[in-house]
């Protein structure tokens, strides 16, 4: 009889049984059974281990083989007669579950919302009358614009109510509609003898203040220039914002008392009531509207009430041309100004020099330079350099490393009194650091960081801050300036050797609970140094 | 007749596509589209249900679509529709196996060995390789962890929807792989038929010479 059975030492089955087992896991692996840890780890296994190298391949051919598998032709499909209510009831009630391919149906619908809200805001910013357009009659208004050139008038505020009781200031603005731009020149501040100007024009703006008062030490030019191709964009549009912002003052104000940082405001208006009436003897066309302007994208905005504003505009019943305009608007608990708009001329040529601003010669200017958004980007060092700095400074901060914090803030530059002064008018802390509350050389920085601890013991709320993010770096030079000769180019065509980036950044500050403010980092570089020279809060705190 | 463009031969690891949308939309002749994306693969997998028998597995495959067909609103979109349609298979097989169930005859004499695959001695590389071969072991594992191991590595489900196909908790549809792939290595492995091949037949026979045996089982120190 013959032996059935190998003979000894044989294997009857040719793979080895490894030590380990890890057909299950290694299965697994094939079949997506695995998280990315246990992958990883098995991964790392099946690299070192032959046996189970060799095991993984043959899964891998039986998975193969049985892919292989997977599919043999197929009968031909016989369907009962009786059809059932649609086989499309439960996939459609699948695809109603907010599955892409439910889209076609909303998109059907926003489709028809979207041409219902375009057609009713079309149908309401044409219509003459309509709550976004002003009634026909100011319709003739607007088209008189069109034969204007050049237009100039005075503005005249009066406050009243708690504001500080001034004397009615005068501002004298030039407009020029078809190279646009547009000069204004008015009081420094009340009463001052000193005027500023401001000008815009398609290649920036410039605003100009001399010395020799209590603000600054120097004259102050600042700049704000646009690209090359910044330029071309803003023509246009500046032209338009010109002839709106003659019509409507209130672009005007809108745009005079936002803050840089704060939420937009918003606009509730009533329809323009137009009526005929005498002003200073002739008859002329009277139009008055009231507004409510507000914000309420922010806590603290929404707790301030809206201001109102009540328009008046006075036309010559024959031009159609604007000859009068007053804006009495409220500020919120403390008071009211009227502006008053009165000396209109149009098309007259404007004096030479209107639409420049020249720096004396031989006179040292400070110059404060920033790129319009489209402007050149700050350089990736520069960046890098301000963000670092920032860092530091409010690491050293909530260290309590005072020598650190001194080695990165810069007490001695460019004070700021109008920030401070800001600061306490919103009862927020001056945390904008001043070379009046530090005044270097008299003190040392020994007595600075004292200075600086009792600040922010009296102070509070900050017990740390964390930087979450920095948002922007804008590019600012900021540097002196001295025109030479009649031939110097003003702006200067080189590049400061000195100049600020301005970093926003998140910052979280703790006061019992944590709330996150926004905050805004003044770093000036010198060289490959970079130190911070200012620290404003966007969002104020709460008093 | 299969349309190529119809065949989906990737894993359906998503709710049905475009095809699907147009069913939903347009009513019974769509299904028709769906059947021809589906239909080979629930063959497939049907033909590998009934070990083989290609009149139950035609059934099975018409007993799928016209149940999902006529309880369509079973399906909820939480799976793939292949995945549905493959759930439905495994249901209808297990109750018609149910309806049908026999006594277990006694094992005839000389069959007692039936579990296993005649000897081979090819490698596994080319015993995976050859269908009949591949079949035939698949039809020699326990029905639940063939039904597994076809869902999972055949059809390429996920464990979720194999679990939902076969109403077994995912660990369970894991183990029962796992114990698949294992018996399928162990049934596709190569063996040796003992008196059959010559030359292990004579092997077999040979009387190893002692010091050959002694050699190979002791380690050399060891020797007496």
């Amino acid at each position: 009889m013959p032996n059935h059975l190998p003979p000894k030492n044989t294997p009857r089955h040719a793979p080895p049984t490894p030590r380990h087992d890890r057909t299950a896991q290694l299965t697994a692996l094939g079949t997506g059974g695995l998280n990315a840890l246990q992958r990883h780890l098995l991964l790392r296994h099946v690299a070192r281990c032959p046996a189970c190298r060799a095991e993984r391949e043959r899964i891998a051919l039986l998975s193969a083989g049985l892919r292989a598998l997977s599919a043999a032709p197929s009968p031909a499909l016989l369907l009962p007669v009786t059809t059932p209510d649609a086989f499309n009831t439960s996939l459609s009630r699948f695809w109603e579950r907010g599955n892409r391919f439910s889209l076609p149906k909303r998109t059907a619908l926003f489709a028809a919302t979207a041409a219902l809200l375009i057609t009713a805001g079309t149908v309401l910013t044409t219509l003459p009358g309509g709550p976004l357009r002003p009634t026909a009659a100011f319709a003739r208004l607007e088209k008189a614009m069109d034969q204007v050139k050049t237009a100039q008038w005075k503005d005249v505020t009066y406050y009243a109510g708690r504001l500080p009781s001034k004397p009615g200031e005068e501002s004298s603005i030039w407009v020029r509609l078809d190279e646009p731009a547009t000069s204004r020149e008015s009081p420094l501040f009340a009463g001052a003898a000193v005027r500023e100007r401001y000008l815009t024009t398609p290649h920036g703006t410039l605003f100009y203040a001399p010395g020799a008062h209590h603000y600054w030490a120097s004259d102050n030019y600042s700049v704000s220039e646009s690209s090359q191709a910044n330029q071309v964009n803003r023509t246009t549009p500046l032209r338009a914002a010109l002839r709106r912002a003659l019509l409507f003052p209130r672009d005007a104000a809108e745009r005079n008392s936002d803050h840089t940082d704060a939420p937009p405001y918003k606009w509730r208006e009533s329809l323009w009531e137009s009526k005929r009436t005498v002003l200073n003897g002739t008859e002329a066309l009277c139009f008055t509207r009231r507004s409510a302007l507000y914000r309420d994208d922010s806590p603290f905005w929404r707790k301030q009430k809206p201001r109102e504003i009540r328009e008046t505009v006075y036309a010559d019943p024959e031009t159609f041309l604007i000859v009068r305009r007053e804006t009495e608007q409220t500020h919120g608990a403390i008071g009211r100004t009227l502006t008053i708009s009165h000396g209109f001329r149009y098309n007259v040529p404007p004096p030479p020099g209107t639409f420049e601003v020249s720096v004396p010669v031989g006179r040292t200017v400070l110059v404060t330079q920033a790129m319009l958004p489209g402007g050149d980007p700050v350089s990736a060092p520069d960046r890098r350099g301000a963000q670092k700095a920032v860092r530091s400074l409010t690491d050293a901060r909530n260290r309590n490393d005072w020598d650190a914090f001194a080695g990165v803030y810069d007490f001695g530059f460019a004070p700021q009194k109008h920030v401070l002064r800001e600061s306490a008018a919103k009862r927020i802390l001056p945390l904008t650091l001043h070379r009046e509350s530090y005044p270097l050389p008299a003190r040392t920085g020994s007595e600075n960081r004292v200075q600086e601890q009792e600040n922010f013991r009296r102070g509070k709320p900050y017990r740390s801050w964390r930087i979450d993010g920095i948002d922007s770096v804008k590019y600012e030079g900021t540097y002196l300036y001295t025109r030479r000769s009649e031939s110097d180019p003003f702006p200067p065509r080189t590049p400061p050797d000195t100049f600020a980036v301005r970093a926003r950044l998140a910052a979280v500050t703790r006061t019992g609970r944590t709330e996150k403010k926004s905050a805004s980092f003044t770093v000036r570089k010198t060289g490959t140094d970079f130190r911070v020279t200012e620290i404003r809060f966007v969002d104020p705190p709460k008093p | 007749m299969t349309k190529p463009s119809d065949t989906n031969t990737e894993p359906d690891r998503t709710a049905p596509d475009g095809i699907a949308t147009n069913a939903a939309r347009e009513g019974a002749e769509p299904f028709r589209v769906l059947h021809r994306r589906y239909a080979d693969r629930v063959m497939g997998y049907a033909l590998r249900l009934t070990g083989g028998r290609r009149a139950d597995a035609e059934d099975l495959v018409q007993d799928t679509f016209v149940a999902a067909y006529r309880s369509q609103s079973g399906f909820r979109g939480k799976s793939g529709f292949l995945a549905w349609l493959l759930g439905i298979a495994t249901r209808r097989w297990r109750d018609a196996a149910r309806r049908t169930v026999a006594p277990a005859a006694p094992p005839e004499i000389g069959t007692e060995n039936a579990d296993e695959l005649p000897d081979d001695r090819r490698p596994f590389e080319e015993r995976v390789a050859d269908a009949a071969v591949l079949e035939a072991a698949l039809s020699r594992l326990p029905e639940r962890e063939r039904i597994a191991l076809l869902l999972i590595v055949s059809q390429q489900l996920t464990y979720a929807e194999a679990a939902r196909a076969t109403g077994e908790p995912e660990g369970t549809v894991k183990w029962r792989v796992h114990r698949a792939v294992k018996e399928m290595n162990r049934l596709l492995a190569p063996t040796f038929a003992s008196d059959t091949d010559p030359m292990i037949a004579d092997y077999a026979h040979a009387e190893p010479p002692a010091t050959q045996e002694h050699a190979t089982t002791r380690p050399a120190h060891a020797a007496p």
